[in-house]
């Protein structure tokens, strides 16, 4: 006679809420009662998110100084001395309308001699030629700046289509040919900067990730027998690995708020170096102005990290 | 209830540690499993407890093929099995109150069911002042006792208890037979699988022999020698 198998289920109706509970306490004693255990997998574990974030750190300060870089790109138009004003200002405002461009800055004939006479206010030489002249030799000119380094370009484009421009009476000089090597050579080296930003980024998250999932196996290997003993009195599958999961995320929200407390002194120490090395960037003031979101980032990863560890790690022991 | 049909088991070593084995056990029946060691015993009680695989043959619990079972399905066929393991099997890391309440958890019983059943079976084996010792605290004979309160806790179908008067006294020992005899007076099916003579004796119950993996004898005489032999 064949009977079904649901005879082996027993009217045992565990509610949810019930389950849930008895796994979180179950997780909770396991953390507190394996003290050394828990003490030394949190250790690995907060060094690993300090090597994370403090990556991410630095590919901050990368992004930062090379946008620094790239702001200091700008294309010029150099005017004769007796371009009219109105001329120029009317290129500037036709030139606001071309997309990529991010900001024009006029410098005016006086303006650009004030400019000279401060940067060669220590030149005698100078000084006295620009007595003997008596009139201020300089031109009015247009700093241009785009949004990206790639698009000076198309930004060179769209001036030379303009009439005052391809008008030789006007426009002394465009420089953008003198700086194209020094653009395109930076645009080169910031995408292969970034790209190896984040090639270390990864391949160090990778590493990481591993020496965790190695802690998290040794930790469950030590409960090898427990685990063992669990099944043959009957335990289900939930109810063993449950807790371990629930231990794994314990793991992960305190290495994740002791990253946090150990890169407060951490960045504020190296952030005034971070700030004159680099130019501007301070990583203190980073971290500061980003708590929340580098908190959320680390607490999140810390814990699906310690989950997803705790699950790969038992799974070997739940076969038999 | 449970039936052994042809059930054979070796090993990657080519030892064969059961051969052929052909067994039925009646429910509510109170089974004396002896022999000597090596025997097949402990496999015996392991197939059983789908704790191993047979190589040939068969096992059935309830007309179901228990190896045949899906791994979902097997705790829960776990449940309904109470053992009391040679070596305890004791969770090392939970009080001798949480040991024994792990087991009514895994079959979703309330907390106000465990906070009446769990000092109850304590005090049955003699452990009521225990409860917040951990098992590295106790006597060997201690654990025992805890293992079989364990075993009994949830009044299951089957109870397996291998040597469980191993570490004890002969006073003690008749305490567990006196328990095990309860606890089947109850409706549990109980296999005793012992090298204990006195307690074998003291059972009068169904004895099964095995010997290098075969049974050798099976009577309801319940004495640990052969009428024929004595």
């Amino acid at each position: 006679m064949m009977v079904d198998i649901t005879i082996l289920k027993r009217n045992n109706i565990m509610s949810l809420r019930l389950d849930i509970q008895r796994i979180f306490r179950e997780g909770l004693i396991g953390f507190w009662r394996n003290k050394l255990v828990s003490f030394s997998t949190v250790v690995i574990m907060t060094m690993a998110m300090m090597v994370m974030s403090s990556l991410l750190f630095m590919n901050a300060i990368l992004d930062s100084s090379l946008s620094q870089l790239q702001d200091r790109v700008d294309v010029n138009i150099y005017f004769f001395p007796d371009t009219p004003e109105v001329e120029i200002l009317a290129l500037q405002d036709r030139l606001n309308l071309v997309p990529e461009i991010r900001d024009i800055q006029y410098v005016s004939r006086e303006q650009a001699f004030v400019n000279f006479q401060e940067r060669y206010q220590n030149d005698d030489l100078i000084k006295r030629s620009l007595e003997e002249l008596g009139d201020n030799p300089l031109g009015a000119s247009l700093n241009i700046r785009a949004f990206e380094s790639t698009q000076y370009e198309a930004v060179v484009a769209a001036i030379e289509l303009e009439p005052a421009v391809v008008n030789s009476d006007f426009v002394e000089r465009i420089n953008y040919y003198d700086n194209k090597t020094i653009i395109d050579r930076l645009n080169e080296f910031s995408s292969i900067v970034r790209l190896v930003g984040y090639a270390i980024v990864i391949f160090f998250s990778i590493v990481s990730l591993l020496v965790v999932l190695s802690t998290m196996r040794i930790a469950i290997f030590a409960a090898k027998k427990q685990i063992r003993i669990k099944r043959l009195v009957g335990a289900e599958h939930r109810y063993v690995r449950g807790p371990f999961l629930v231990m794994g995320g314990i793991y992960g929200f305190i290495s994740a708020a002791l990253s946090m407390i150990a890169l407060y002194p951490m960045t504020h120490w190296v952030g005034s170096y971070t700030a004159s090395f680099f130019g501007g960037m301070n990583i203190f003031e980073y971290y500061v102005n980003n708590l929340i979101p580098v908190f959320l980032f680390l607490v999140t990863s810390g814990i699906i990290i310690g989950i997803i560890s705790s699950r790969i790690a038992t799974t070997k022991y739940l076969k038999t | 209830m449970i039936v052994f049909d042809k059930v054979s088991k070796s090993y990657e070593s080519k030892k064969i540690s059961v051969h052929a084995v052909d067994l039925k056990i009646k429910k509510g029946e109170f089974v004396v499993l002896i022999g000597p060691s090596g025997a097949g015993k402990t496999t015996l009680l392991k197939l059983l407890l789908t704790e191993e695989k047979p190589t040939t043959g068969a096992v059935y619990f309830d007309t179901i093929n228990i190896h045949n079972l899906r791994s979902g399905d097997v705790p829960k066929y776990r449940q309904r099995i109470g053992v009391v393991f040679q070596d305890y099997k004791l969770l090392e890391e939970k009080t001798v109150f949480e040991n024994v309440a792990f087991a009514m958890e895994m079959v979703g019983k309330s907390d106000s069911e465990i906070r009446v059943d769990v000092p109850y079976a304590l005090e049955l084996v003699g452990l009521e002042n225990k409860g917040y010792n951990f098992p590295d605290q106790l006597s060997g004979g201690e654990q025992q006792r805890l293992a079989i309160a364990r075993a009994i806790i949830n009044q299951p179908d089957l109870l397996i208890a291998d040597e469980p008067t191993g570490s004890l006294d002969p006073e003690a020992s008749a305490n567990v037979l006196n328990i095990l005899n309860k606890i089947n007076d109850l409706g549990t099916t109980v296999i005793l699988a012992t090298h204990d003579r006195d307690v074998v004796d003291a059972s009068k119950r169904r004895i099964i022999k095995m010997e290098h993996g075969r049974i050798t004898r099976d009577d309801n005489d319940g004495g640990y020698h052969h009428p024929k032999k004595k």
